[in-house]
């Protein structure tokens, strides 16, 4: 009898904590669940007193990510080309220091038949030059076009690369479009003009991180028809032309103070766009304006918009439409006035503003690019200025869970 | 939601040992000694205070700091110190012996702290002015209400009661802690100076998730004291699953802004303990004496 009781207590003892366990230990399993690609924030460091890295792309391959940078040099005042290759958890794989005989590479990874290619420049003769980069970050040269110097931007049209150039001795803006060997296709001259301000200065100190970064962008709208930003007629412009053809429209802006830092093709003739006057920030997502109309010239000070206060007044914003957790997006990146890199999203079709949300602590930093991955997370890759000093590229994934507390918190 | 199943399961525990208690003493008194054959079989309870010493085994290292430098790619790993600060315990001990066997629930409420520390350095070949360090420490402190079932096996049934044992324990989170303090020293002036960069002190309950278990280990001695048992022991610990809350390792914002990213770890701890016990059966003050 007395066994008997013990035991029963015994027993009942056992399985409380059994049941206690059990209930807590739900956390555990979920625990096993989160994968370490999913989420995660890193800083790549070499501990090199003297250098600074500073990404300007991201794109996913096969079995990772390759970043394109850029890295301060010694023997140019230009910067250097760098890249980095990374696993799936944004660990280091390989890093590819481009040797200083190429310079000013242009913010882009090019996609062309499976391989990545991007834009830099010979130091001396200024000469662009086109790069292979292979997903193991072999870089080797494809392509130089003698006559296109000082390259300022470059994008990807129809497998071939649409250049933005300035010609120093003609003053002018020149775009290009040239295939993966230095081929050209497709010229067109823009006049700048001659004003009480230095042009040439100015694109030399956005090249050299001397002054002021411009937003020089070039794109694609279909139907033959290009656009470019830059300088036309001394103001910096968003120009709409047609290789060929004096059919041109644009965006004016106001000399270096007032233009157009981001524009997103939405279809038809609407865009989404981020201009900037004198380092106040101004977003519109359903801006729409009639690209194709030849001699259709707007003002940049009469686009109506939003106030972006948060950002910072030399931030140049990029706006992408990305897929990220289940939804349509429109995706503002750029770096805010308290050093952290801000995210604000917006509903692709209807332009609504959705949700921000701000990345970094402790060090200041600053805005890069952004890819989307496979799992419906968002990559954000910038620059980190570690200890006030030692710039270094940063790498933050955001997974689809986060996102998606982001976007909609009444779901969590 | 899970700390009410918690609360609720130790809560019936506590009642049915308490439940037990009064039954026992409310059965007629028996006179003897511990060599009756009667004493074969006990229910003792008492008080358990001691101190650990825990140290984290790194199961997958992570840290915001990636080494892009492929001969030195554990350059920021953190270098976990072994069994340093104690940390204090205290609970409740109902054993139950019978024929030198004993099965021991011993639940506790302590702290577990341990330590690592990280490194960084920059530096430049050709100027030895151009270096700049950081050495960073980082505290934890983790306070469980432990739950350990043991199995005893007392050998000899003199005075002197060695023992040895072994069985499972679960530990839930109740709080956890903070400090991270970083040190720099610049010597970009010429002159190395090194100062206090950055204190950080804050929970850090989300950065671990709440279940802990493992097996235990180990052995001691008890000896009576007037119509006490006073017993001894020394306890090893290992946690078997990652504490760490793998969701929530970037959450942090102030930690992983200063490079302080949680490695997956599991626990290692040795915890000395001492009991003061008294037999359920013969608490009354004439017939018996616990020697």
């Amino acid at each position: 009898m007395f066994m008997k009781t013990h035991t029963n207590f015994l027993a009942k003892v056992l399985s409380s904590l059994l049941l206690a366990a059990l209930l807590s230990a739900c956390d555990n399993k979920k625990n096993k669940e989160v994968k370490p690609e999913a989420e995660f924030f890193r800083i790549y460091e070499n501990q090199k007193y003297l250098e600074a890295f500073y990404p300007t792309d991201i794109k996913k391959i096969s079995d990772g990510y390759l970043i394109q940078g850029k890295r301060k040099i010694s023997s140019s005042s230009f910067y250097g080309a760098y890249l980095l290759k990374v696993d799936q958890e944004g660990k280091f794989v390989s890093e590819t220091v481009v040797g200083e005989q190429y310079v000013n590479p242009l913010p882009g990874l090019f996609q062309v038949n499976g391989v990545y290619y991007f834009v830099c420049m010979d130091p001396v003769s200024l000469e662009t030059k086109i790069m292979s980069v292979s997903e193991s970050g072999e870089v080797r040269e494809t392509g130089s076009i003698a006559g296109i110097l000082l390259p300022v931007a470059a994008s990807l049209s129809s497998n071939q690369l649409l250049l933005l150039s300035y010609d120093k001795e003609e003053l002018q803006m020149e775009v290009s479009l040239s295939d993966i060997n230095g081929n050209l296709s497709g010229f067109e001259e823009f006049d700048i003009g001659f004003g009480d301000i230095d042009i040439e200065e100015i694109v030399l100190d956005h090249l050299t991180g001397t002054g002021a970064s411009l937003p020089f962008r070039t794109g694609t709208m279909g139907g033959g028809r290009f656009y470019y930003n830059g300088y036309n007629l001394y103001n910096f412009n968003t120009t709409f032309f047609t290789f060929g053809s004096a059919n041109r429209s644009a965006l004016q802006g106001y000399r270096n103070e007032r233009f157009v830092s981001s524009l997103e093709p939405m279809g038809g003739s609407r865009f989404a766009t981020v201009w900037t006057d004198n380092g106040t920030h101004k977003v519109n997502t359903n801006l729409s304006f009639n690209y194709s109309t030849t001699g259709n010239f707007a003002g940049v000070n009469t686009i109506q918009g939003n106030l972006l206060l948060d950002l910072s007044p030399s931030s140049l914003p990029l706006l992408k439409r990305m897929a990220v957790a289940g939804r349509n997006l429109l995706v503002l990146g750029a770096t805010s006035s308290t050093g952290k890199i801000a995210l604000h999203f917006y509903d692709e079709s209807s332009g609504a503003f959705v949700a921000s949300k701000y990345l970094g602590y402790s060090h200041a930093y600053s805005f890069g690019n952004l890819e989307v991955s496979d799992d419906g997370g968002l990559l954000v890759t910038g620059s980190v200025l570690l200890e006030g000093r030692f710039p270094r590229v940063c790498l933050f994934k955001l997974s689809e869970e986060q996102l998606k507390e982001v976007l909609d918190p009444s779901e969590d | 939601m899970k700390h009410t199943f918690f609360w609720l399961s130790l809560f019936t525990v506590l009642l049915m040992v308490q439940e037990e208690a009064s039954a026992q003493l409310r059965k007629p008194k028996k006179s003897g000694n511990y060599r009756d054959p009667f004493f074969d079989t006990q229910w003792w309870i008492g008080l358990r205070l001691g101190t650990n010493f825990t140290k984290a085994k790194p199961v997958e290292r992570y840290s915001a700091y990636t080494s892009t430098q492929t001969t030195d790619t554990d350059a920021f790993d953190k270098d976990y110190q072994g069994f340093g600060k104690g940390g204090v315990l205290g609970g409740l001990e109902m054993t139950f012996y019978f024929k030198g066997i004993c099965l021991s629930f011993q639940p506790d409420y302590r702290r577990q702290e341990f330590t690592y520390k990280n490194y960084y350095a920059w530096g430049d070949p050709a100027n030895p002015t151009n270096a700049y360090e950081i050495s960073s420490t980082t505290q934890n402190r983790l306070d469980y209400i432990h739950l350990p079932l043991l199995v005893r096996y007392e050998p000899l049934k003199g005075r002197l009661r060695p023992y040895i044992q072994a069985g499972g324990y679960y530990a839930n989170l109740m709080a956890a802690y903070k400090a991270y303090t970083a040190s720099t020293t610049d010597h970009s002036s010429g002159t190395a100076s090194t100062y206090i960069s950055e204190e950080i002190i804050s929970g850090s309950r989300d950065l671990y998730i709440r279940s802990n278990w493992g097996w235990i280990a180990g052995g001691g001695v008890s000896y009576p004291v007037g119509n006490f048992r006073l017993a001894a022991d020394v306890t090893y610990r290992r946690n078997t699953n990652n504490i760490t809350n793998v969701a929530n390792r970037y959450e942090n914002e102030r930690y992983t802004g200063a490079g302080d990213i949680a490695d997956d770890i599991k626990l290692r701890n040795i915890t000395v303990s001492f009991a003061l016990l008294v037999p359920l059966r013969y608490i009354s003050k004439n017939d018996f004496n616990a020697r």
